[in-house]
């Protein structure tokens, strides 16, 4: 658990941060988001030390963060920094063993551990292991990162504007693997952010700060549906019914779907199905490749491309709504890792959610 | 041209005023006929279009030019200078020096845009140097003045040049000594920063005579007020100026390329490593050190070669070294002992710098090889 009792930071003239309380639960995700300059970065540098507080107490797991030394504490602790800072001399797999290095684990355990990471946040071990950071894509320098963070496997995260340099398509494919490994390995988070969908869809409790001092700590839920002040719902928006939905993923809202091999998608007649229900065609290995859409000769089929339509679990309801609303049909598939079709989200589903909050 | 202009002089002793003669009377058989068969094949190259047949072939004939005008030149001072003229000597002139020229144009050109292996671009590069140095080794060029020169002056010679080498080294050494941290404090202290580049640039502005003329009044003077600085040698002339304003002049490239090296890490690398837990000294030694090692090298690299030049003048207050030929040649007006004296400085100079060359590509990680190529 992290606490903040009283927190204050001065720079000078400056108090980026104002005695600020708040504390996380261990295995949860808070993000911290506000304005630019509020000391989002201040807060989260106070933590591992990179930066001492002028006055209050910060504790972890009841220890006072400044009792500890300042290295050992920070190689207990994972830090996401958003300009990344990869070591631009070292390959990935050096890159990602370099907390490990400095704790003396031996080589091989080292490079077992990259790879295992490698996998972990979906970059192939064989093509990636050897590659220099000037070899790599935005995107994939950040998930580097990430994965260097969790190689010494600290109970605590530390993540400033991870995905800040990620084009917004992107930056949903590695959100959607952030919750998948949050799942997985429940580390302690503290999360900055400037986009308020990335807060709603990660955090489990979010902290809007303005001016170094806290506005509103709440769940996502909460902060959208009760916003404290006005600064709070200029700050949400008027489309907060809309950005409910990045709080609920897909998973809790999956329908079953009909389905047919593409072969047997001739012959097809109407079952009797409600005028609701999609008929997903699916290709050799079952991977999704179209839809069938009656038509006044019959039915046809109409060629999909997967990653175009589709959902995974983890997504959000909002985007499987901005999937139906872009591709102009009455449900979105939701998909495995193989394009397989495991069911579908309809529209009457959303519409239900959005009426429940209003 | 190279067909055309006197090839080659002779002279009856050595300050005597030159005699020269034309490839074609010098007595010889098929020699110029073998050097003029090249010239023409290296037009005819030179006319064709590119290619890497082309490329290999123009490498292949610019080399056989130098070879074959060295063979014409020697083959010449062993018919010129006979038992009859017991101080006779050949020295290459007008077409000798374009021939070696020209291969040197043909070589290099082809061998720049060329996609070999490093290896073997370099030891194209260095065969001329192995023929030039295996025909002095065998005596064939013993009738050459500046080879009679040298000859005269052996002993001399490997002293002077030991000198020239270590007069050099002292003085990059303590330039790395001085420099080194002189460039990390003006990076670490906003402060220093411009003091210490107004100095070190001031510095190199000097005229290199002057430098170490300047040395000479006042540490004439210390060394008269110290009679302990007088027993270690320090005096107004000799090797201690010398040493001083060689270190001084190797300086800048040293400061400005440490600081140069650190201004380039970027601050999220740096903030990183300690975000990670890095001790002061874990930093400096996987993220530093890693990355400013090569720039500072290459700093080392334009210092050795600078001082390797510069040693020539620190003959003119006693210091000794290769200068000491140059400025005799210059008193006795004998340009073939100035050349021998000038000619190694280059050669050091150049295989020192290929040398830190290799060096610096040794020690650049890989990640960062791209970019300093
Ligand atoms: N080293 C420093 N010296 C002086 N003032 C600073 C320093 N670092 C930050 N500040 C000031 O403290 C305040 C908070 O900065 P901080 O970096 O925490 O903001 P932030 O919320 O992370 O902003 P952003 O979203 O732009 O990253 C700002 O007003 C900033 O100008
Ligand atoms: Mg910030």
């Amino acid at each position: 658990m992290i606490e903040f009792s009283c927190v204050t930071k001065h720079y000078g003239d400056i108090t980026a941060v104002d005695s600020v309380s708040f504390s996380v639960e261990d295995g949860q995700v808070c993000v911290l988001i506000g304005p630019s300059g509020c000391g989002k970065t201040t807060t989260l540098k106070m933590v591992n030390r990179m930066l001492d507080a002028s006055s209050g107490e910060i504790s972890i797991n009841g220890r006072n963060v400044s009792e500890l030394a300042a290295e050992q504490l920070r190689r207990g602790i994972g830090y996401v920094i958003q300009s990344v800072g990869l070591l631009p001399h070292m390959n990935v797999r050096d890159n990602i063993a370099i907390v490990q290095r400095l704790k003396r684990v031996d080589r091989r355990q080292r490079y077992r551990r990259a790879d295992d990471l490698l996998e972990l946040i979906g970059l192939d071990p064989e093509q990636y292991r050897l590659k220099h950071p000037h070899e790599l894509s935005g995107g994939e320098a950040q998930r580097i990162g990430v994965a260097r963070a969790l190689a010494a496997d600290p109970p605590i995260l530390l993540m400033d504007e991870p995905f800040g340099a990620v084009d917004p398509l992107n930056r949903e494919v590695l959100q959607t693997e952030f919750l998948r490994l949050q799942r997985a390995l429940k580390k302690t988070v503290l999360f900055v952010t400037h986009d308020l969908d990335e807060a709603i869809r990660l955090g489990d409790t979010i902290i809007l700060m303005k001016d170094g001092q806290i506005v509103q700590h709440d769940s996502p839920e909460r902060i959208l549906a009760a916003p404290r002040n006005q600064f709070v719902r200029d700050f949400v928006g008027a489309d907060r019914a809309l950005k409910r939905l990045s709080c609920f993923p897909v998973e809790g809202y999956i329908r079953e779907a009909q389905q047919i091999a593409d072969q047997d998608a001739a012959s097809f007649s109407n079952g009797g199905r409600g005028p609701d229900s999609v008929v997903w065609v699916y290709g050799a290995d079952r991977a999704l490749v179209g839809m069938l859409q009656r038509s006044p000769s019959g039915y046809k089929v109409i060629t999909l491309k997967p990653e175009e339509v589709g959902v995974v679990p983890l997504s959000s309801m909002k985007e499987a709504l901005s999937r139906l609303l872009g591709q102009g049909i009455r449900a979105v598939p939701v998909l495995d890792q193989r394009n397989c079709v495991v069911g579908e989200i309809r529209l009457p589903d959303i519409e239900e959610l959005n009426q429940a909050a209003l | 041209m190279a067909l055309l202009l006197p090839f080659i002089e002779f002279k009856p002793n050595r300050v005597a005023e030159g005699d020269p003669f034309h490839l074609w009377h010098l007595g010889l058989t098929w020699e110029p006929w073998l050097l003029a068969a090249i010239v023409t094949a290296a037009l005819l190259l030179a006319l064709s279009g590119e290619g890497p047949r082309v490329r290999a072939a123009k490498v292949a004939v610019g080399s056989a030019l130098f070879a074959a005008a060295l063979l014409v030149a020697l083959r010449a001072g062993a018919i010129l200078v006979t038992e009859a003229t017991p101080f006779g000597r050949v020295g290459p002139i007008g077409g000798f020096w374009i021939s070696a020229l020209a291969s040197f144009l043909i070589v290099e050109g082809s061998l720049r845009t060329a996609s070999w292996n490093p290896m073997i671009k370099g030891a194209i590069r260095v065969l001329p140097l192995a023929i030039a140095a295996g025909a002095l080794a065998s005596g064939a060029l013993d009738s050459f003045a500046m080879v009679q020169e040298y000859i005269n002056r052996a002993d001399r010679f490997s002293q002077e040049l030991t000198t020239h080498l270590r007069l050099a080294a002292f003085a990059v050494m303590a330039a790395v000594v001085i420099g080194v941290p002189l460039g990390i404090v003006a990076w670490k202290r906003r402060l220093l920063e411009r003091p210490v580049f107004t100095l070190v640039n001031t510095i190199q502005t000097v005229p290199s005579l002057a430098l170490f003329g300047l040395m000479i009044a006042p540490l004439a003077l210390l060394s008269r007020q110290f009679p302990l600085l007088r027993a270690i040698g320090v005096q107004g002339i000799g090797a201690a100026p010398a040493l001083i304003a060689l270190t001084l002049y190797a300086l800048l490239p040293i400061v400005r390329n440490t600081y140069t090296s650190l201004s380039v890490i970027p601050n999220a690398v740096i903030e990183a490593g300690n975000g990670m837990g890095m001790s002061r000294r874990q930093l400096l030694r996987f993220v530093e050190a890693p990355l400013s090692v090569p720039i500072i090298l290459s700093g080392i690299r334009t210092s050795v070669v600078q001082a390797i030049g510069n040693t020539t003048v620190a003959a003119l207050i006693g210091a000794g070294g290769l200068g000491v030929f140059v400025f005799q040649g210059l008193g006795q007006a004998a340009p073939d002992l100035i050349v021998m004296g000038v000619i190694p400085i280059i050669l050091l100079a150049v295989l020192i710098d290929r040398g830190m060359a290799l060096l610096i590509g040794l020690v650049t990680p890989p990640g960062l090889r791209k970019d300093t190529l």
